[in-house]
């Protein structure tokens, strides 16, 4: 019997890393993933993640179809994506194993629990041979671990059923890989006290295989050749941070934008959908802070319910995804011709029709600028990132309430899930936009314009002598009577435009997020594929090309100049999600002849994806 | 909810100001001659006087069809919206300001079909608002097409050998949702009786649905035609707890005890008979209503830091 190696190699220092949990859905991949999250934050550094798990709650257990996974890339630099291959790959099972291994990097580790590599895992996961005993894993560091026995083990003596035991597998695992990179445990320690504070014994053995998948890395029980890892903290500004989703980050902004406008109440009327559920969970805890939540009885309800609270003077918010979006087609319609203030939100999903609820897209554009019946003209704003959502969530306030109109806010699956360190910001230094209702029954008239916005005013029930009547039907330029006269009804269409147009002054001219503002390429996203593109132009640039990063948060109207900024540049060239969509709306608006380049797998781009793309179009 | 102030109880205080008919008036109606929804209007024009409903504390939001036209017909507040969706939007309207009084006006078409769930679901949230439901059993705005409540054989352009299916019935399947707090069913043709059934009702502090049988001379001309003609086809449900319309004693003599809150009663009166019967069939003041459910205690400022405080802590690093 050999003794342990009395000195264990150094902790090998990398500068970011990227890890996936993959496991079955019941595995507890995703709880797993987000202590990770957690510990990481708390140890300083910059991260970005990635939650991916299937449709069905509990798919077939063993199936490759039922895998659900976490992705985390973390680092001392600025981490501006998910990551594009996996330097460690934790697979719970077979299934896992074969989904997430194309993933992993030539020389990458893979962790596997051998127990769960039975005969019947193996061919519910349509493996023929066992990869642990083939040459599969060859091009890897592999981990060869009987995680399943070392839980067991660990747990031995709480009465726990064997199905309660293996429940805690996820811990062990994840109190190695804490170990390995020399993270805390402190949070998830206090976390699992109080998730299962009414349940002693669950508690307890949750804990053990926590603090035993540690110790299994400490006590050098593990293979002389694996060590530790160092992943220094991130530089990022000083301040408070938390880790925040795209949907907090947004939910916050919202709620941040209703008390710059001085309202005292937003009501989001919302209806359960993938991914845009957790909007409505997140703004249900808001009720001290003015947020009035109301599940509907259906998507179409919802809307009406916001369009019907925003008459009466709050800010109507309503949420969904594009099923969702599109049954609320009619009445943002109405919320148009009303000219009232309405926030939609679309986390955007694969598609058409129930698509791939789980699975990312942006292939909701043309819907949010076109999909209406009629010239039917309103705002569209896009998240970028997680925390970017937040200024987003405010503008959208501003610009529904400063104009009167409808404001479509797209996010997507990945955003809305997807977490990032956030630098809490100081609301106070936030500007302010004080939203005034009418209250002047002098010369009143419901759709008399503002000189500068064309705004109508804002007259809401209650307020004396300004009774009014609004509705659907085309109404009198100045009275908003019903009205049947042609003349009227082109110019209530121009104006409705004309307002709409005039946002494009009222908001920031487009900026270059990266590189020259003018020269050979300018490559233009908007939406969640920030990261990937930026990443991928900075690694172009370093090799000497001339490529610049545009993102834009303002799909309709565009920024003011963001047609002669375009024509600075050779060749436009925008990656998407979809087939072609912002690449069609600019060349209609613009005449230039930007060209697409488009992937639609239900994941996020990666980097390689977009830098081999731009690089094939610059050897062309 | 900032305003809480029970019905009626805030208008009254310190308003020196006063409304007549009139003053409700609005635009001159654009609906047929001999339509019925001509007489609703003014019954709630009456309603309006006798209850002095400050106008900009009144709205009156409604879906799509001839009698969605409501709202331009009077001076208060009004929302004109889409077919079938008066009561999602009356709900948001509520949801920001529930001392307002709301009145949601709809036709069979909007009610009973294309918005459909929300009339089930509103009858389940119980949300304090009077839903007028006129029923011309047709598609009158869209020129004669059979609706929901079209009776069976009657003959219409989509239908022209006549309706092929049984009606809906509006009262039993309201009575029939859970929460149903007020239910009552009146005709356009006893305007003494369509104004103490809608008094009932927005005295009633929940959801009040009222079926309001309406004459449509263009497209329904014969459906309730005999029942005009013959009081004895009428049977009027009375209780001291019911419709109070003391003039109409002498013409219908066909009257029948019926307490409200007996559901069981309502629901067994609500079936088809061979006379039209009119009047409250239930109503429980004690049911849940939504705004009570919601309300909670906002808390204060120095609770809110203290609970933000120890939601950052946990994110701190
Ligand atoms: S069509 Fe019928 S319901 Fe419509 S206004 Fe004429 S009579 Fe009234």
């Amino acid at each position: 019997m050999g003794s342990p190696p009395a000195t264990r190699p150094e902790r090998e220092v990398r500068d970011s890393v990227v890890i996936r949990f993959a496991g079955d859905s019941g595995d507890g991949m995703q709880l797993t993933g987000l202590q990770f999250t957690q510990e990481t934050a708390l140890a300083g550094s910059d991260l970005a993640t990635f939650p991916d798990y299937p449709a069905e709650i509990r798919a077939p257990a063993g199936t490759t179809y039922g895998v659900s996974a976490f992705q985390i890339h973390f680092g001392t630099q600025d981490i501006t994506s998910v990551g594009d291959e996996l330097d460690v790959l934790v697979a719970m099972n077979p299934a896992a194993l074969k989904v997430s291994l194309p993933d992993l990097r030539m020389g990458g580790s893979v962790l596997v629990d051998t127990s769960a590599f039975s005969d019947r895992n193996l061919q519910k996961a349509g493996y023929a041979a066992n990869p642990l005993d083939d040459d599969t894993l060859a091009p890897f560091q592999v981990l060869k671990l009987d995680v399943t026995r070392h839980t067991l083990d660990a747990v031995d003596g709480l009465g726990l059923s064997q199905k309660e035991a293996l429940r805690c597998r996820n811990m062990w695992a994840l109190g190695l890989m804490l170990w390995m990179y020399g993270r805390s445990r402190k949070a998830t320690v206090e976390w699992i006290g109080k998730k299962f504070a009414k349940e002693e014994a669950i508690r307890d053995a949750n804990l053990r295989a926590l603090n035993a998948g540690h110790a299994f890395g400490e006590t050098a029980e593990m293979p002389s050749h694996v060590s530790g890892y160092s992943v220094a903290a991130a530089e990022l500004a000083s301040g408070m941070y938390r880790t925040v989703s795209g949907t907090e980050a947004l939910a916050w902004g919202l709620l941040v934008g209703i008390k710059k406008a001085g309202l005292t109440r937003l009501v989001l009327g919302s209806y359960p959908i993938t991914p845009a559920s957790p909007l409505l969970h997140t703004m249900a805890g808001f009720k001290d802070y003015g947020v009035v939540t109301f599940q509907a009885e259906d998507e179409i309800a919802a809307v009406c319910a916001a369009i019907g609270a925003s008459y009466a003077g709050a800010l109507g918010v309503t949420s969904s995804s594009g099923p969702g979006i599109a049954l609320k087609g009619e009445a943002i319609g109405l919320a148009i011709a009303t000219e009232l203030p309405l926030i939609i939100v679309n986390a955007q999903r694969a598609g058409p029709s129930t698509g791939l609820p789980t699975k990312t897209e942006q292939s909701d554009l043309y819907q949010a600028i076109y999909g209406r019946n009629a010239d039917a003209e309103l705002i569209v704003v896009a998240a970028a990132t997680p925390s970017d959502s937040f200024e987003v969530g405010i503008e959208a306030v501003r610009l529904a309430t400063k104009y009167m109109t409808p404001v479509i806010v797209l996010t997507d699956g990945f955003l809305a899930n997807a977490a990032e360190p956030w630098l809490i910001p100081d609301v106070d230094l936030v500007a302010e936009f004080p939203v005034a209702y009418r209250t002047d029954p002098d010369g009143f008239m419901p759709f008399a314009r503002d000189d500068a916005t064309l705004a109508r005013p804002w007259a809401v029930p209650g307020t004396p002598e300004l009774e009014h009547r609004i509705g659907g039907l085309e109404r009198s330029a100045q009275t908003g009577n019903i009205s049947y006269d042609p003349d009227n009804h082109q110019a209530m269409t121009n104006t409705r435009a004309a307002k709409i147009a005039r946002v494009a002054a009222d908001i920031p001219p487009q900026a270059v997020s990266l590189g020259p503002d003018h020269g050979a390429v300018a490559v233009v996203g908007w939406g969640s594929t920030y990261g990937p593109i930026h990443q991928a132009v900075r690694l172009l640039r370093a090799e000497g090309h001339d490529v610049a990063h545009l993102h834009l948060r303002y799909l309709w109207p565009f920024p003011s100049n963001l047609a002669d900024l375009l024509r600075r540049y050779d060749r436009v060239l925008v990656p998407e999600m979809n087939t072609g969509q912002l690449v069609n709306v600019l060349r209609a608006q613009y005449l230039i002849p930007a060209e697409g380049i488009n992937q639609v797998t239900g994941k996020p781009f990666k980097v390689s994806d977009i830098e081999r793309a731009v690089r094939t179009r610059l050897e062309a | 909810m900032e305003t809480s102030c029970s019905f009626l109880s805030c208008d009254h205080d310190d308003d020196e100001r006063s409304w007549t008919m009139e003053d409700y008036a609005g635009a001159i109606p654009r609906w047929c001659p001999g339509c019925g929804d001509h007489a609703i209007l003014a019954a709630v024009e009456r309603l309006l006087e006798t209850e002095q409903l400050p106008p900009e504390r009144t709205v009156f939001v409604s879906g799509i069809g001839c009698s969605s036209r409501f709202p331009h017909y009077l001076t208060t507040y009004g929302f004109h919206g889409i077919h079938g969706r008066a009561l999602p939007i009356a709900t948001g309207v509520k949801l920001r300001r529930p001392d307002l009084h709301v009145f949601a006006v709809m036709g069979d078409g909007d009610c009973c079909s294309i918005g459909a769930g929300h009339w089930i679901h509103a009858v389940r949230y119980n949300v304090d608002m009077v839903a007028l439901m006129l029923d011309n059993g047709i598609y009158g705005l869209t020129k004669n097409q059979t609706s929901p409540t079209t009776p069976q054989g009657h003959p219409s352009n989509t239908q022209p050998k006549g309706s092929h299916l049984m009606p809906l019935n509006p009262l039993s399947a309201t009575l029939g949702v859970s929460n149903a707090s007020f239910v009552a069913q009146t005709a356009d043709w006893m305007p003494a009786h369509v104004y103490a059934t809608i008094a009932a009702a927005f005295r009633h502090r929940g959801f009040s649905f009222v079926r309001i049988l309406q004459r449509c001379p263009q497209y329904t001309d014969d459906l309730f035609q005999e029942a005009v003609r013959n009081p004895n086809l009428v049977e009027m449900l009375v209780h001291p707890d019911g419709v109070d319309a003391p003039e109409l004693e002498k013409i219908f003599k066909n009257r029948r005890v019926h307490d409200p809150k007996d559901l069981d009663m309502g629901r067994h009166l609500a079936e088809p008979f061979d006379r039209i019967r009119l009047g409250i069939f239930f109503r429980d003041e004690s049911r849940q209503r939504y705004e009570e459910l919601r309300h909670q205690r906002i808390h204060t400022a120095q609770e809110r830091i203290d609970r933000l405080n120890e939601e950052f802590e946990k994110y701190a690093v």
